[in-house]
Parts: structure tokens; sequence; C-alpha cells
């Protein structure tokens, strides 16, 4: 699978990134929103960081889904979904809390992707 | 008007009366004038020797007659006497009498004629002048003042007994006709040219002066130089007066002592050096006396060393952690009864059974020891004079005891409210920082998730790679570190946490880098800043001086206003949400500034947003502004809050640069 990284941290970028590319997938990785649009790489799913430096993790799963193929997105996050305003985003897609197991990341992709294809369906995964 | 009627009235008018003595009848005319000055009229006296020598003072008789007699004899050319005579009234009248004898030609005396005149208010004066001159003789040798003549230009006519005693001297001559200031030197010499000049001019000239004596201590004398003016009232003397001041001086100097201790205890001196102090003041009023001060522990028993700059260490470590009880010395005797302990002779006296050897050893042989006490009458400690020589106090040595221990109460008291009040401030400051924390506690939670998340991801990772054939070493290795690394990550955002949420000791003041703290901060903050949106413009120049201070209390006063900002930029668009921060190096002082871009501090509020529970946010104590200005201030420093011009606050802390370090120099 091809897949995106945005995170804004260099650590977690980085041990993200070789887990995914060591599990089999294709991986490109961004340190923010901007940098995802700028890079115009085509993925079957990207996963994003929630809180990021400039647009949120929100609105770039909103942007990718507007894409047209739309792109599927996991959204992870260090802190929750304290920061939503609006408690219905944290609903709409699959979520993983940081620190996640593998597994856990793994079933989020696999579920991103299949709603992708079937039509939203709300899941949260802790 | 005849020449007898002139005659008459001149010497009516000098109170002058002529007499006319016939030698051969013995009948005397006496002007009416004379009888009427003794109040009688002219017939009331008879023109006769007798009776009008019942007239003269029975003590002046006899002289007056030698002295008629020696003149009738033609032993003198003119009769001349001064004498008195009764008043009808019973009081006396000076007269002189002045005549010359007729004689016939074969030269005996026939009459005697001359003149009365009335010299009473002259003798009066004479004798006032008499008397006055031997009040001010007395005066002058016997006042304890020294009293010196000088001519105009300052040399010395005249010194009484007291000046030459005060010069250890017998003698006057050497001393006479020297310059006065000359005796001077310097500032002294200067103020005493001064003050001649003064006098000089007609004024009033003074100057203090020290003068040794045979015990060696220099007294001090105050001289007063006035003029002295002759009947046209031109000066043509100088008049000297010295007093001794020494008692004055040293009350004065106490006092001005007495008043600098009392500023050290205002402004936070620690109390051992206050103390030491204070010791050193009292030592210093009586030769050979030596000064202690014990404290008091809270539990009411226990002795600690107060202050003993003139008793070794020995003494202090000898003395530190002893118990008072009704037979412990002096001090420990004092402050168990609760009232003054006088031991005039240690070696004796029962209260220093066992405790007597340290006494000799260390040389004291009388303690004078009263307890010090605070205004609830708790004991707080004592304060001690020692003497190396059996001894009871005086008036003078009592009062002091009492001052000093007065003035130690204050320092020891004032000592104590400021611990309460820093102890109360530490607590207030880590609950506010327990707070502050709280609020923040998702983004910390972020924080610590960060390396965690990169810890799991690299260990699944490790684990895959593990699974494969042949496994790419090189790359585990970069795992594994990775692994390290966010694990050290992780523990240094739970230091921060950990130091943050530690109640504060008191921990010695440490140089603060507040580059490194603004930075520090900015780190913890970054993940509350990410989710406000808050954009955050840092201006640190490359150097800066540290400052002194508990590194966690400024970091929590910088988180603080960072938070603030944040706070206050909540409603402003998010394009908007710039907080500024900077510090610079501002004579003396670094001042840290944190600026935002929020709706400002409302009209009138600037002063009031430092005032515990004033706020302006919906969530939060309003305890986070006062908290950090009393840890400013405890810090010697202050903070101030602004409007923007352009909308938002600034908020300026100034903190003083840490006075530079001389380098130590290491063998």
């Amino acid at each position: 699978m091809r897949l995106a990284v945005v995170d804004d941290d260099n650590d977690v970028r980085t041990a993200l990134s070789r887990l995914l590319s060591v599990m089999g997938h294709e991986v490109s990785a961004f340190a923010s929103a901007e940098a995802l649009e700028a890079g115009a790489v085509v993925v079957d799913c990207a996963i994003v960081d929630i809180r990021l430096p400039g647009r949120s993790g929100f609105e770039v799963r909103e942007w990718l889904r507007n894409l047209q193929p739309p792109i599927p997105a996991v959204l992870i996050s260090g802190d929750g979904h304290r920061l939503a305003r609006d408690e219905s985003l944290v609903l709409e897609g699959p979520l993983v809390t940081k620190p996640f197991d593998a597994d856990s990341l793994a079933t989020a992709i696999r579920i991103a992707m299949s709603n992708a294809k079937s039509g939203p369906e709300r899941h949260v995964l802790f | 008007m005849s020449s007898s009627d002139r005659f008459q009235r001149a010497t009516a008018a000098g109170g002058v009366g002529v007499w006319d003595w016939n030698l051969a009848t013995g009948e005397v005319y006496v002007d009416p004038l004379v009888k009427g000055r003794l109040g009688y009229e002219d017939d009331e006296v008879r023109n006769d020797a007798e009776s009008w020598s019942r007239l003269l003072h029975p003590d002046d008789l006899a002289g007056a007659a030698t002295r008629a007699k020696a003149h009738i004899g033609g032993q003198t050319p003119v009769y001349e006497a001064e004498h008195r005579m009764l008043h009808r009234d019973g009081s006396m009248r000076w007269f002189l009498a002045r005549g010359a004898v007729t004689r016939d030609d074969q030269g005996t005396a026939i009459s005697m004629v001359g003149t009365l005149t009335d010299i009473t208010d002259w003798k009066r004066s004479e004798a006032a002048l008499r008397q006055a001159e031997e009040l001010n003789r007395t005066i002058v040798e016997n006042t304890r003042d020294c009293v010196k003549i000088l001519t105009l230009d300052g040399r010395l006519l005249h010194i009484n007994a007291v000046g030459l005693r005060q010069l250890d001297l017998t003698d006057a001559a050497p001393l006479l006709n020297q310059p006065l200031a000359g005796f001077f030197e310097g500032e002294i010499r200067r103020a005493a040219e001064n003050a001649i000049e003064q006098a000089r001019l007609g004024g009033r000239g003074q100057f203090q002066y020290p003068l040794g004596t045979v015990s060696g201590r220099a007294k001090w004398w105050d001289a007063v130089i006035t003029p002295i003016k002759d009947a046209d009232g031109a000066v043509s003397q100088l008049l000297g007066v010295s007093r001794e001041v020494t008692d004055r001086r040293r009350e004065e100097s106490f006092r001005a002592a007495q008043h600098q201790l009392l500023e050290m205890i205002a402004s936070g001196t620690p109390l051992l050096s206050v103390l030491d102090n204070l010791v050193r003041l009292v030592e210093s009023q009586f030769d050979g006396m030596v000064c202690t001060v014990l404290l008091l522990d809270e539990d009411g028993v226990t002795v600690r060393h107060g202050a003993a700059p003139s008793l070794p260490p020995e003494y202090v470590t000898g003395i530190n952690g002893l118990t008072i009880g009704p037979r412990a010395g002096s001090c420990g005797t004092a402050m168990y009864r609760g009232e003054r302990v006088i031991v005039s002779d240690i070696l004796t006296d029962p209260l220093w059974e066992g405790y007597r050897e340290v006494a000799v050893q260390f040389g004291l042989r009388a303690c004078w020891s009263t307890p010090i006490f605070s205004p609830q009458r708790k004991v707080l400690g004592s304060l001690a004079m020692y003497y190396r020589e059996s001894r009871t106090p005086g008036a003078e040595e009592l009062w002091l005891i009492d001052t000093a221990a007065d003035l130690a109460r204050i320092a020891i008291e004032q000592q104590r409210a400021y611990l309460e009040a820093d102890a109360h401030r530490r607590e207030l400051a880590h609950l506010s920082r327990v707070n502050m924390l709280g609020e923040m506690s998702g983004a910390l939670a972020h924080e610590l998730s960060q390396p965690l998340a990169a810890m799991l991801s690299n260990a699944y990772a490790a684990r895959y790679l593990l699974d494969r054939d042949p496994i790419d070493v090189e790359q585990l290795r970069a795992t594994l570190d990775d692994i390290i690394r966010n694990d050290k990550r992780a523990g240094t955002v739970i230091d921060s946490l950990r130091s943050l949420l530690r109640k504060g000791e008191t921990a010695p003041r440490q140089p603060v880098d507040v580059n490194e703290l603004t930075r520090e901060v900015l780190e913890l903050a970054s993940g509350e800043l990410i989710a406000r949106r808050v954009r955050v413009k840092s201006t640190l120049p490359p150097t800066m001086p540290s400052v002194l201070g508990d590194r966690v209390q400024l970091q929590q006063v910088v988180l603080n206003l960072v938070l603030n900002a944040c706070d206050a930029m909540t409603a402003t668009d998010v394009s908007q949400r710039q907080m500024v921060l900077a510090t610079a190096n501002d004579g003396g002082f670094v001042q840290l500034v944190v600026s935002d871009h929020g709706p400002g501090i409302p009209d009138g509020q600037l002063q009031r947003v430092f005032e515990p529970f004033v706020t302006f946010r919906e969530q939060g104590l309003g305890l986070g502004l006062a908290i950090s200005r009393s840890i400013l201030t405890a810090h010697g420093g202050s903070i101030l809050a602004e409007n923007n011009a352009d909308g938002g606050a600034t908020f300026r802390c100034f903190l003083p640069v840490a006075p530079a370090i001389d380098p130590i120099v290491v063998n």
C-alpha cells in the first residue's frame, strides 16, 4: 500500500514511517498539511496527526475527502480528541491515540479504506 | 542769684553738701542738704560734734577720727575719709568726707571746712561689681567646663583649671599666646578656625574635638566661641567654653547604629547577620565586655547559637543544642525562668554548676542574661553580657541589655514573620503551579505521548526487523537508538513536570539564565500553543546576564504569562493569534516581555490585574498574576502591565542581574 504520514514531530514521523515500511508499505512522510498538499503524491491512505502547526488534521482529512478520487485518512492524536470543538468531527472516521499498537494502526487503516469504498461508518478506536 | 545760692544748687545736684567744724567750740555746721539725705530736717540734728558723730556708723567712727587727727596734726595735706552714716529709717548711706583746716598765726587749727558727698550709689555699684567679679571667678574656676579667653586672632589669654586638667597640665604658661586652632589638625583645625572667625565677626562659633586621656580613650569636647564686647559694643576678646560631650556623642552614635540595625532588619538581612551586628554594637559600648545572643527553638527548650563574634567557635558548638533549665548557667536559667539573671561570679554561683568549666576555659567570670520575649511573652532567646572579672551591672549596662534585647526581639520576630510569609508564598505558588499544570494537562499528555508513540512504533518496527532474514543489523541498531533517545525525551518531560509539581523547599538562589528558562517554558507549553493555534515570536539576545533565583518559581512566572497570553487570544482570529516573547538587558535588570494580541486589559484595571482573585478569564482562580508578582518581588524584581497601542496587553518583568562572582582560583 502507498501511505502518507503527516506529523510535525520528527521522532514520531520517523518511527511511524519506519514501522509502516517494515510492515511492507510504501511511505511518504510530511511535516505539515501544507507539505502534504505541495507533495502531490498519490497514496491509498493518509495517517495524519490532529495537532499540526497551520491547518489541523481535521482540515487535512476534509481536504483529502474532497479530492477526486478521495483519499481515506486515519487521524492520530497525542491527547485524544480534547481539542475538537465539534465532537462529531472525532466520530467521523478512525482515530488512534498515541502511543498505539501496530495492530490497532493496521486495523484503523483497513477501516478507513473500507469506509472510503462503502461510505462512511462511524468508528472510534482508542 | 547770689554766689552762695549758686553753690547750694550746684552741690544739691551732685549730692554734695558743705560742713564747717569749729574746733574751738565743737560747733559743727552741716549743710541741711546732707541732713536731708539722712532723712532729717535741718533743726532735727543739732549743730555740734557730738550730735553729728552719733550719726556716723560706729565701725567707721574711729577711722574717721584718726584721719581727722592726722590732718589737724599736719600729717596729711587734706582730710579724706569714706564712712557710712545712719539714715533715719535705719538704712546706711556712704559718704565721702573731704576737708582742710584753717590755722591761726601760731599754726593752731581753729576750724576745718569741707564737703560731704553722698557716694552710696557708687559704693553699691562697686560692691555689685566686686561681687560679680567674684561670682565670675568662682564660676570660671569651679565649672566642669573648660573656659578660655582668646584674643581677636584666636590666641590664648587665659585658661581655667579645668582646661589645664583637660590637657594634663599644671601651668598655663606654655600655652599662653598660642593660637587655639594650632592645637588641632585637619578637619577639626578648620572647624576651630571657622568658629573663631564667626565669633570675631560677632556671631557664635562651635566645633567639636577629641582629646586623648591617660586612660587612652578619647573624650569628645564641644566648644562654643562667643565674642566679648567692650563698653562701646565692639568685639574686644573671645570667650571659649568647652564641655565634655563624650556621653552625648556615644548616645548619638548608638542611636545611629540602632537606626542602621532597624534598617537592616527591615530590608530582610538574614537574622544571624543582624544579631552579629547587634552584638558588636553592644560590645563597643563598654570596654572588655563580651556580648552573645542565644535563640530558643520552637520546641521551647533547645538552645541554638545566635551570635557570639567575640567568643571562639568551640563555644558556639558547645552551646548549640543544650536545653534550658532551672540551673543552666545565666542564659539557660534566664530563658527557663523568663526573667533576668545576674551572675556576678561564675566561679561561685550555683547556677553555673556543670557549666563552670566552659566559662573558665574561655576566661569568663561574670554573666548577666536577659530573656528576649515575643509580644505574647513567649521566650525567643536571650541576650547576655560577659565580663572577664567578677562584676555586677550598673544602670547603664542594664539599660543597654534591655535595649539590645528589644532590638534582638524585633530581628527575631521579623525573621519569623518573613519565613512564615515565605512558606505561605511557596505554598500558594505550588498550588498555583498545580492548578496551571492541570489546565495544561491535555497538552502535557501530548508532550509525553509523542516520545511514547515513537518508542512503541520503533519497538514494533524492531520486532518486524527481527523476523526478516537476513536481519538488517544497521536498521535495527538505528531503531533501538531512536527508542533510547525517545525514552530520554520522555524522561525530560517528566523531570520538568516533577520539578514544577514539587513543593518548593527553601532552595539557595542559583544563577538562572532567563533565555534558557524561557526556551524551556516554551518547550513545555508547545503542545498547548499548537492546540490553541498561537504562534510565538521570541526575541532572545544571544547573551544575557544571569539572575539569582529559584528556577522553578521563575519558570512558573513565565509559564503563567504565556498561558495568560494564550487565554487572552481565545476569541482572537486565528491569523492574529501571535505572542511576542522577548528578553533584554536593561541597566542592572533583566527584562522579560510577554505580549499578546488579545482584547487588552479593561480601562482602569491595569493595576488590579495583580490583585488576588481578580480575573478577566472565564476559568482560573485569578491567582496567577498575584503569585507571579509576589515571586518577582521576593526576587527583588517587579512586574508591570500595559496595553499595546495596536491592541493586546504587554507584561514586563524585571529581575536584578546577579552580582558578579569572583572566579574561584583552584590550585
